[in-house]
């Protein structure tokens, strides 16, 4: 567990440089560089505290593992939108709704499944899968706010914002779902098919 | 050296076996001995049981760093009901059939989901493995997926020296002329990202498959994951953490691997064509 906790601390010093994305998306405007991952710290902050709640109120204690994920769901929910939020309160918002879903999920569903022996995955599936789903509808939202009335503090050569409706937000995490339900379900036959392996 | 040959694999099953057991409160009051489960740090694992009021640690003492150390330690408790609180005060020795899953839930993705001391270490290290291969991988499956022409741009159907697939840069900066590579994405900070997002498919399985597995969910989770980059970034429109083509595609990769390993565990009796199958397959 300790090791989580470095883990956990190493993720919250270096989850944010992945959306530094100075690759495609520094052209954007002028403080999309520094904007997004200080949106993600926000975000991871509120994360950590919305499943700490979630934990208390399920379980009447706290859970290491609760925080830990929950700092991770809340980056991987703002992650998506975080060029188009403008205001720090979205992405707190945004981390807390994730946070507290991600620990509901882990203290309810989670562990009545544990509880009866039907475990599928040993991380949680809610932390990447549910979460992404959740960052999608939340970066869709972002970004329709930011077309209706933030739109002119975005490049006008930046095409972010310009060529692509909010509506490509959900249509990306829909394609994003489809392509790893599918490709997983052509590893996981060949997996099928092997024996274990012990040694 | 007869002796050496018989006691060793004796000893070294009696550790395994040790290993094996969760960290539970279950587990720890019937099998660890009376000594160790006075130590101070046993006694972070105490509950009573709603029916019989009793603690499920018989002999504790309380320290004050116990209830310091208390709130870390909750993590390894794990959901009970009265009839195995009741199970734990007759010690009776019921062995719970999922006890290694338990272990493996708490594990994956490096040190962040190393939440046991068994599969810790093994977190880490298939997490080195998977990027070891997705930084020699990776660049192959971007010149395949960029010459089907997704990324909306001439492609040049032979490799050489002046072309773009000669160079592969740290990162996909848009500085970079647009005959290098790196202008497509062939670059190492892409393969990072693919690595982590295999990472987090494999974090489902972590504990539950073994290096065979990983690499056959390297082999074509890369593929996807490049096609799944390319549509997105390309075609559909902007994804700056990677939250879509990294870890939605990741987790519902690993959601489905996982709900594979877990029909094979329940399935231990195979047909003759499975049988058969079996043998190709490794």
């Amino acid at each position: 567990m300790l090791f989580s906790l470095l883990g956990a601390l190493f993720i919250f010093a270096l989850f944010p440089f992945l959306a530094y994305e100075i690759d495609a998306y520094i052209f954007q405007n002028k403080f999309s560089t520094y904007v997004s991952p200080l949106m993600l710290i926000l975000a991871m902050g509120a994360g950590i505290i919305g499943s700490l709640c979630s934990s208390l109120l399920f379980n009447g204690y706290l859970i290491v593992r609760d925080g830990t994920h929950g700092l991770i769901a809340g980056a991987i929910a703002v992650g998506s939108g975080s060029l188009y939020i403008v205001n720090p309160t979205y992405a707190l918002i945004t981390g807390f709704i994730a946070g507290v879903i991600q620990g509901i999920i882990q203290n309810s569903l989670e562990r009545y499944g544990i509880s009866r022996g039907y475990i599928f995955s040993t991380v949680s599936w809610s932390l990447f899968a549910i979460q992404g789903f959740i960052g999608g509808c939340f970066s869709a939202g972002w970004k329709r706010l930011a077309n209706d009335k933030y739109s002119y503090i975005f490049s006008s050569t930046g095409s972010v914002l310009k060529n692509y409706g909010e509506q490509y937000q959900f249509y990306a995490m829909l394609v994003s779902a489809g392509m790893g339900i599918g490709f997983g379900l052509l590893a996981g036959a060949i997996i099928y098919l092997t024996n274990f392996q012990y040694s | 050296m007869i002796l050496q040959r018989s006691l060793l694999p004796v000893i070294f099953i009696v550790i395994l076996n040790y290993s094996d057991e969760p960290l539970s409160s279950r587990n720890l009051c019937q099998t660890v001995p009376h000594q160790r489960r006075c130590s101070s740090r046993r006694t972070a694992f105490r509950v009573r049981c709603p029916q019989t009021q009793k603690s499920n640690l018989r002999h504790h003492h309380d320290h004050h760093s116990d209830r310091i150390l208390l709130p870390l330690w909750f993590p390894f408790l794990h959901p009970r009901t009265a009839d195995q609180c009741h199970l734990y005060h007759h010690h009776h020795r019921i062995r719970y059939p999922h006890s290694r899953r338990y272990l493996s839930e708490y594990s994956g993705f490096g040190l962040v989901f190393g939440y046991t001391k068994r599969l810790a270490w093994s977190g880490i290290g298939f997490n080195l493995f998977i990027t070891a291969f997705c930084l020699e991988f990776y660049p192959l499956i971007n010149d395949f997926w960029t010459k089907t022409g997704i990324q909306r741009d001439n492609v040049q159907l032979d490799f050489g020296y002046s072309n773009r697939y000669y160079n592969l840069y740290l990162s996909n900066r848009e500085t970079t002329p647009a005959g290098t590579a790196t202008a497509y994405g062939n670059c190492i900070a892409n393969a990072m990202k693919a690595a982590l997002s295999m990472a987090v498919a494999f974090s489902s399985v972590l504990g539950r498959a073994g290096q065979l597995e990983c690499l056959i969910i390297n082999i074509i989770g890369v593929i996807g994951f490049e096609l799944n980059r390319q549509i997105i970034q390309e075609r559909i429109g902007s994804d700056s953490f990677g939250t879509f083509f990294i870890f939605t595609y990741g987790g519902f990769m690993g959601l489905v691997l996982g709900l594979f390993c877990y029909f094979r565990e329940r399935k231990p009796e195979y047909t003759i064509k499975e049988q058969s199958l079996r043998k190709y397959n490794g």
